[in-house]
């Protein structure tokens, strides 16, 4: 399998990224190339095996509730780029339409 | 003082001694990144009031008899993806161009606790994603035994820092190979340490199974020094965990009846045959010094670099969707609606490698490719990981070159990603097996750095740094210095 142009624009929508015309050309060569050769993990048969992601192995790590200081809060306000009385600006998330 | 002779222990015991002063020590360093930092652009940002002023309360700490830390007067240089208070901390991005760290990492508050002294940021591959620090959004670092050619990467600005004594010691970030790749092309020592070792609690996250911080520096004592204040559990981190750990005599010693692996699919057609020619001398030379060299299989190797490469670019395309503009980093544009201005500034601010990465991952991790893709990688990982658990009740350590080629020339596989990823070759497999690799430096091709890499099973950095140690203390080649512009 290889990527064609509308397929990274349409990935690159999933991925929340503008690419121009140019990019998508390029990326659809490039990507497929790099797809060619990752694709011979699929050359492994790892039908009987189950999904190790490592969960089964390690113990519960929570820690106690406890309040205590982390960081610095005013830098981190100060690090948004629009702060108002210390109030970050978001824009609105719901679209219009 | 020669910058070049300085060390961990040199450096606290001169202080002790008041041979001379943090201070003295500072600025001496500040000399050199000031005349040689412009032609190889390791430093993102130079630390130069902020040094010093740490070396002054050093100096009156030592004064008052207070001998805190062993890592007293070590001048740490960081590489740019590590949070530090009120330090400007771009990884490399245009998008976080303005960004200053809110709080210290870890790992920097540890270093600072053991006596280290902080002199700047250090260049990288934006966000750690590269082999030659050409992607960073800030231009790429020079290999400083021979400009015209890369330091390697991500963390070059490190490497490069260090071959040309502009710090004692520098953090790098090694997710696939980040740090013992441009420690091998700019020869000097860089060690990755254990999944789960050392926190990433400050850390900018590229991949999350997968990263980890640690040293680089000239000589393997140094990077153990700096590897055991950092190391162990914190619970920012979660995956880090409490094992045991070494003190800094037992790495030294000899080690005969060692017995090391020589993995025969660590010698591929198409790497450099007078780099393999350098790896394979020093092979002769661990057996002169006792060690049993033993020929290993492991026919899962060439698969492991697909592993690696669906892995981290589908983690990183999830972790790298924080960059919104709200809470950090460039400012959102103004458009009709959230989603457009959240694509437009990525699209803007984003390198290219950085969007090729997000794409594929984006496509690994969606539906109906997700089983083929980033499922069947974890699946190939866990079968990878159980081959160096086997290979390890034969052997005590692995030993294999650490990159296929010497440093190659800026620009040459900038244009081709495929090409440029095949440089992280033999330093992917140990990643994804969550063990801890070194490398250091074991001759020279054409004038330029060859890597030794070493191997151990994970959280056995004990014996990955006696080894290491032994090689390097029968030879010469970590004395040999990068000739300054």
């Amino acid at each position: 399998m290889s990527f064609t142009s509308q397929d990274i624009d349409h990935l690159s929508r999933l991925a929340g990224i503008r690419l121009t015309a140019g990019e998508k050309e390029k990326f659809s060569s490039q990507l497929s190339s790099v797809l060619e050769y990752v694709k011979k993990i699929q050359d492994i048969d790892t039908s009987g095996d189950h999904v190790d992601f490592h969960l089964e192995k390690f113990h519960d790590v929570t820690e106690k509730d406890q309040v205590r200081p982390y960081g610095d809060a005013e830098k981190m306000i100060e690090a948004a780029p629009e702060v108002r009385d210390r109030l970050i600006r978001v824009p609105p998330v719901k679209d219009a339409s | 003082m020669r910058l070049e002779n300085l060390h961990v222990d040199d450096i606290r015991s001169s202080l002790i001694a008041k041979q001379y002063s943090a201070v003295e020590l500072v600025t001496a360093y500040l000399k050199r990144v000031h005349d040689v930092n412009g032609s190889l652009n390791a430093f993102l940002t130079v630390m130069a009031d902020e040094a010093l002023e740490q070396a002054r309360a050093l100096d009156s700490r030592i004064s008052s008899g207070e001998n805190a830390g062993p890592l007293l007067g070590t001048v740490i240089a960081v590489k740019d993806n590590i949070l530090m208070k009120g330090v400007r901390t771009t990884a490399g991005s245009k998008i976080l161009d303005t960004y200053k760290g809110a709080y210290d990492a870890t790992v920097v508050d540890r270093l600072r606790s053991a006596g280290a002294l902080f002199i700047g940021k250090t260049n990288l591959d934006e966000f750690g994603m590269g082999a030659s620090t050409e992607n960073s959004a800030y231009g790429a670092t020079k290999n400083p035994w021979d400009p015209s050619r890369v330091a390697g990467g991500s963390s070059g600005g490190s490497a490069a820092a260090i071959a040309t004594a502009m710090s004692c010691a520098a953090l790098g970030t090694d997710t696939g190979g980040s740090i013992r790749q441009p420690a091998s092309l700019c020869g000097v020592v860089g060690m990755r340490p254990t999944y789960g070792r050392v926190s990433r609690n400050g850390m900018i996250a590229l991949s999350s199974s997968l990263d980890q911080i640690g040293p680089v520096t000239k000589t393997v004592g140094d990077a153990a020094a700096v590897f055991l204040a950092m190391a162990g559990r914190d619970s920012l981190d979660v995956t880090t965990v409490e094992k045991q750990l070494f003190i800094p005599q037992e790495i030294l010693g000899d080690i005969t009846g060692m017995r090391i692996g020589v993995p025969k699919e660590y010698f591929i057609e198409g790497m450099d045959p007078e780099v393999e020619k350098t790896v394979r001398k020093a092979l002769k030379q661990l057996e002169k010094l006792g060690a049993k060299i033993q020929e290993v299989h492991m026919p899962l190797t060439p698969y492991s670099l697909a592993v690696y490469y669906i892995t981290v670019v589908s983690e990183a395309s999830s972790n790298l969707a924080r960059y919104d503009g709200v809470r950090y980093g460039s400012k959102l544009p103004r458009s009709s609606t959230f989603r457009e201005a959240y694509r437009r500034l990525r699209g803007d601010e984003l390198g290219e490698e950085v969007k090729r990465r997000i794409i594929l991952g984006t496509f690994s991790l969606s539906q109906g490719y997700f089983d083929r893709y980033y499922l069947q990688a974890q699946k190939v990982r866990a079968r990878i990981k159980h081959e160096f658990t086997k290979v390890f009740d034969t052997v005590d350590c692995l030993v294999a070159p650490t990159s296929p080629t010497v440093a190659f020339a800026l620009g040459e596989k900038f244009s081709d990603p495929l090409t440029m990823y095949l440089s992280d070759i033999f330093t992917t497999p140990a990643s994804i097996a969550d063990a801890p690799g070194i490398s250091v430096p074991c001759g020279f091709v054409r004038g330029l750095p060859v890597g030794l890499q070493f191997m151990t099973a994970p959280f056995d950095e004990k014996t990955l740094f006696k080894v290491a140690h032994a090689y390097e203390q029968a030879t010469d080649w970590h004395t040999r210095m990068a000739p300054l512009a």
